[in-house]
């Protein structure tokens, strides 16, 4: 009956649970179920372990289910910068996800292996790629090891430093997929920049035009 | 009191460490041994004054320890400094020693309730100020020999112990009849005094005094009719009970005269007593485990001038007597905590009350903090109250003499209570004294029932821990039935036959002998142990029931769990509360207290409010925020520099944060991929015309799929190159592998595009040419020189390195990119040369770099 209406913070939903089940965005008070976040009312079901049929109820505040996650999910494109930069992992702290940005910031980790694609173990010291206070594009993914923090990856073209910083605070600017040099000593370093236009003008319509930094 | 008393001990004790630091400075300008003293020692006078001092020091020493009840080892004069810290440690280990054992003392007595610290004193909230009456009594408790104090309360404990043990039931002794039938209760009532209606079934007899009539009881009464229902309905509350009179203080307990009433004429003299007062308070001791319906104890009354302790059990049948006095609507009683009283006072003698004023529903009105007696005769009387006498065993005779205490206590206050209570109701509004009374009417109106037996009663009375099956419960079902027998024969409480706990042990395991029963049951109950064979008979015949699980009807469910206060489907302000997410468990509920006392009256409480509340979703629709303009704040006082903020704008408006970047980023990618599969699409459309019916082995393998693909695709094809001449440039003295690229622009590798005998040939020539070989980047394993065997090595090692220039590690790897070290030939090169590495070692790494690449 209330699949697609529109309800706000303290909405009531619904007079009982009744046969369906609490998902997202809903609260139960005094037996009656109210909306926590304004969103649209959506029903979907699916079947358990024993083949019954459960029907569950939430608030979904759009109709991309990307949309609805509050923190940072598997696959999800971050924006994050190095806090510091230790022998296996590198510190960083989440700054927005995908285009939004957040008051708190989530720690997060880089871990070694997780710097280019299909290679174990590598020889090549960390500065090589990230250094501290860089900030880079990374996706949150899965490890087996790391389970209480989100882990970083980088081993994707697109992925990588976006913005760095040379020894003065001066920008450092991109020579090159791995390397930046620095506007004001002209030293070079190694860096694993992001395969991403570095200054590029949005067309609404039109997204394949883009400049890259000359 | 007490503050003053800590203020001075924190003065004396500030004092004393001022002077200690005095000392420790004088003693430091003493001449020290090893230095001065030897030298100021050889005078004579120096010596003596050392030694009077001394002596002066041990007497204050023994002084000081023997005042605090501690004998010290004092040491002889001219002993060594380490001998006197030895004994002032000695004598210190002593005192703390005291401290703890007199600690722990204390606290074993604060557990076996020797010793109640009030709770005022030792809980004292900060609003309610100490009285004086309070400290007294805390003071008597905590005197400052605590040790004997305690030493004497746990012996008068013990004794009281070999006291208070009951012997016999007194129902035997003074023949108490108790009708524990399942028969509904017959009233006790004999004469009904104060009668106003006629009633079918009373047989009135015309007396000579004031509206005395004979009641009969007859067989069509039912136990829901209460004798006095109409006398009560009709009950006014006389006219100056509800105007403000005197507040009578109390008489001191010890000017009070206390009388023992246990005996038929001091019970008549007491009934006249009653009968020409206007008022007085009562209160019963009830016992209600060796009894199937519990037992009156002791009856107490105060009036204004007296106290009188009824002893129920010598004179049982004749307290009803007593019923004119409490009948009588001119009398005001005044209870605390009356709901309970009134039923037992109805059962036990069939007495009724009418005219009834209860503290408790006053307190309540009032909304005190507190509803307990203690607190009404601490907040009234200013008394404090020693309650340890609640749950003592009432029925022991003779009463001791400060249970005896307790008892007149309960009753003295109240009527000086009342007296304040009811001047305060009255003081804040003239309607709150009549709620009052008719509240009281309706505790009058309950009329006492027995309680029925209900063979499922124990789902209600037992929480069950898990969920019975068959057998367990058939056995539940017939130990409750069984327990319940036994308890109404024998005239005990349910409870002390088997205890829930027991009960609930025995239906879970099920015992196979008797042992298996006693050990279900610790300490044994005397009736398991007499009727054990009927315990062992019943567990059988649970073993032998077919063994399903039971499923609770929702029905069940939803009852036990509202009888227990779980679920209750209305759902008000209380459950509400009581079912609320958050957490109350940090705030202490008080049992003084009582439930939590909730206005229903007033409006906007309800909660049936939030559901007719208005959607937020009005207000949120009609605050859309325009995306387009920006809010500009500037600081108070400055001006607004138009130019900056257009500048400051316009940045923000060309700032692409590298979300979006990665966005453009992974669309072009996206339609690059689109061109690109539209691409093989046609070529695949194109070959397709005219396809190819014979395949031999000297075909390329073309047509394969492009393992490698996803990783080749990580290659940057610029930077590769770039490096790989860089490369070929670092090692021009070498003999450096002119092989085609490792990568096929096509992006496939050899072996994916040659045929075996083609990547022979071709690794041939390569093993003629090569010595070093570098691979940069992606290395796949398609690669060939991975495959070098050892005889790889051995051409390596044939190279002559004497004419070979080795320059290029001597010296550091320095050119346009200075960070570019693939291989860390720099730390290496470095190490090396320090260290004058010979020839052959350097053939060897350079063997090693084969080998790894």
């Amino acid at each position: 009956m209330i699949t697609g209406t529109i309800v706000a913070p303290g909405d009531k939903v619904l007079d009982r649970v009744g046969q369906y089940r609490l998902g997202n965005g809903l609260y139960e008070a005094n037996k009656r179920i109210y909306s926590s976040i304004a969103g649209y009312v959506n029903i979907y079901t699916f079947k358990d372990k024993s083949d019954n049929l459960v029907q569950v109820i939430e608030v979904r505040r759009s109709t991309d289910p990307r949309e609805n996650e509050l923190l940072p999910y598997v696959g999800a494109v971050v924006t994050a910068k190095v806090m510091a930069v230790g022998l296996r992992f590198a510190k960083c702290d989440i700054i927005a996800i995908g285009d939004k940005v957040y008051k708190k910031r989530f720690s997060a980790l880089l871990p070694k292996k997780k710097l280019r694609p299909l290679e174990p173990e590598l020889s090549e010291p960390f500065k090589n790629f990230v250094r501290t206070n860089d900030y880079i594009l990374a996706k949150v993914c899965e490890d087996v090891g790391i389970k209480d923090k989100f882990v970083l990856s980088i081993a994707e073209d697109e992925l990588g430093v976006v913005l760095c910083r040379g020894k003065f605070g001066e920008a450092m600017k991109k020579v090159d997929w791995n390397t930046v040099i620095s506007t004001r000593t002209g030293k070079t370093e190694p860096r694993k920049m992001a395969k991403v236009p570095q200054n590029c003008v949005l067309f609404n319509d039109d997204s394949s035009a883009m400049e890259t930094d000359a | 009191m007490v503050k003053q008393r800590v203020t001075a001990m924190r003065k004396q004790v500030e004092e004393l460490i001022r002077t200690g630091a005095t000392l420790v400075r004088e003693s430091n300008g003493l001449p020290k041994s090893g230095a001065d003293y030897e030298l100021y020692n050889s005078y004579p006078t120096f010596n003596t004054f050392m030694k009077t001092s001394e002596e002066r020091l041990n007497a204050l020493m023994a002084k000081v320890t023997k005042s605090i009840g501690i004998v010290m080892r004092v040491p002889d004069v001219g002993s060594s400094v380490e001998h006197y810290t030895e004994c002032v440690i000695e004598a210190q280990d002593n005192i703390a020693e005291r401290v703890s054992t007199l600690h722990e003392v204390l606290k074993k007595a604060d557990k076996d309730e020797i010793v109640k610290v009030p709770e005022y004193i030792t809980k004292a909230a900060p609003t309610n100020r100490k009285t004086e009456s309070e400290i007294s009594a805390a003071m008597k408790t905590f005197s400052a020999n605590i040790g004997t104090v305690l030493a004497q309360k746990f012996r008068e404990r013990r004794e009281e112990a070999a006291e208070t043990i009951v012997h016999e039931k007194p129902q035997r002794t003074y023949n108490i009849p108790a009708d524990n039938s399942a028969a509904p209760f017959a009233s006790k009532l004999t004469v009904k005094h104060h009668a106003i209606k006629k009633r079918a079934g009373i047989v009135l007899i015309d007396d000579d005094e004031s509206g005395r009539k004979e009641w009969n009881r007859s067989e069509t009464e039912t136990e829901e009719e209460h004798p006095y229902m109409t006398e009560v309905l009709h009950f006014k509350v006389p006219e100056e009970q509800l105007k403000s009179g005197e507040t009578r203080k109390f008489k001191p307990l010890e000017k009070t005269p206390l009388t023992m009433v246990d005996t038929t004429e001091k019970l008549e003299a007491l009934k006249d007593v009653l009968n020409s007062v206007k008022e007085f308070s009562v209160d019963l001791e009830h016992h209600q485990v060796r009894s199937y319906l519990g037992l009156t104890c002791l009856i107490q009354i105060s009036t204004r001038e007296e106290d009188f302790l009824v002893d129920p059990f010598p004179i049982w049948d004749q307290i009803g007597m007593l019923n004119e006095p409490f009948a009588n609507p001119n009398i005001l009683k005044v209870f605390h905590g009356s709901d309970n009283d009134i039923l037992w006072l109805q059962r036990d003698f069939g007495v009724h009350v009418v005219n009834l004023f209860d503290t408790y529903v006053a307190m309540k009105k009032l909304k005190f903090p507190k509803f307990s007696l203690a607190y009404l005769a601490f907040r009234f009387a200013d008394v404090v109250l020693d309650k340890q006498y609640q749950l003592a065993d009432w029925r022991a005779r003779p009463l001791r003499s400060a249970m005896v205490m307790y008892a007149r206590e309960d009753t003295h206050y109240l009527l000086f209570a009342y007296d304040s209570l009811r001047e305060l109701l009255l003081k804040q509004d003239a309607k709150l004294l009549s709620d009052v009374y008719s509240e009281c009417r309706d505790l009058c109106i309950r009329p006492y029932k027995k309680p029925v037996f209900n063979p499922k009663g124990f789902m209600t009375e037992i929480k069950f821990r898990f969920t019975l099956n068959s057998r367990q419960d058939f056995a539940l079902t017939s130990l409750y039935r069984w327990r319940d027998v036994i308890a109404r024969t024998e005239d005990e409480s349910p409870q002390f036959v088997l205890p829930n706990h027991m009960l609930l042990a025995l239906a879970e395991t099920l015992p196979r002998d008797t042992g298996g029963i006693y050990a279900c049951c610790n300490p044994l109950p005397h009736f398991v142990k007499q009727h054990t064979g009927d315990i062992y008979k019943i567990m059988m015949e649970a073993r032998d029931v077919k063994l399903e699980k039971v499923e609770l009807t929702a029905r069940e469910k939803i009852n036990a769990q509202e009888v227990r206060g779980v679920m209750n489907e209305s759902m008000d302000q209380l459950t509400s509360i009581l079912n609320s997410k958050i957490d109350f468990s940090h705030i202490k509920f008080d049992e003084e207290r009582g439930e939590i006392d909730i206005d229903k009256s007033q409006v906007g409480n309800d909660i049936q409010q939030k559901d007719c509340q208005t959607s937020l979703l009005s207000v949120l629709e009609s605050s859309t925020v325009q995306n387009m303009e920006s809010m500009i704040i500037v600081e108070e006082g400055k001006n607004v520099d138009c130019k900056k903020i257009k500048k400051l704008l316009n940045e923000l408006n060309q700032f692409v944060t590298p979300y979006e970047c990665y966005t453009v980023m992974m669309k072009e990618k996206e339609r690059l991929e689109e061109i690109e599969r539209q691409e093989a699409k046609r070529k695949k459309l194109e070959e397709g015309d005219k396809p190819k019916t014979l395949f031999s082995h000297h075909d390329a393998a073309v047509n394969r799929k492009a393992e490698f693909d996803a990783k080749l695709l990580n290659v940057d094809t610029v930077k590769l190159n770039s490096n790989e001449t860089e490369e070929q440039q670092q090692k021009s003295p070498m003999e450096v592998d002119k092989d085609p690229p490792v990568f096929d622009p096509s992006r496939f590798s050899d072996d994916q595009l040659m045929s075996k005998k083609a990547m022979k040939r071709k690794r041939d020539a390569a093993r003629k040419n090569i010595d070093v070989s570098v691979v940069l980047g992606e290395s796949s394993s398609s690669d060939p020189k991975r495959a070098k065997t050892s005889e790889d090595k051995k051409e390596v090692e044939d190279f002559d390195y004497g004419t070979a220039d080795n320059s290029a590690f001597e010296k550091t790897v320095k050119n346009n990119e200075p960070d570019f070290d693939p291989f860390h030939q720099k730390y290496r090169v470095k190490n090396k040369s320090k260290k004058n590495m010979s020839m052959k070692k350097s053939s060897n790494r350079q063997g090693t770099i084969n080998y790894k690449k």
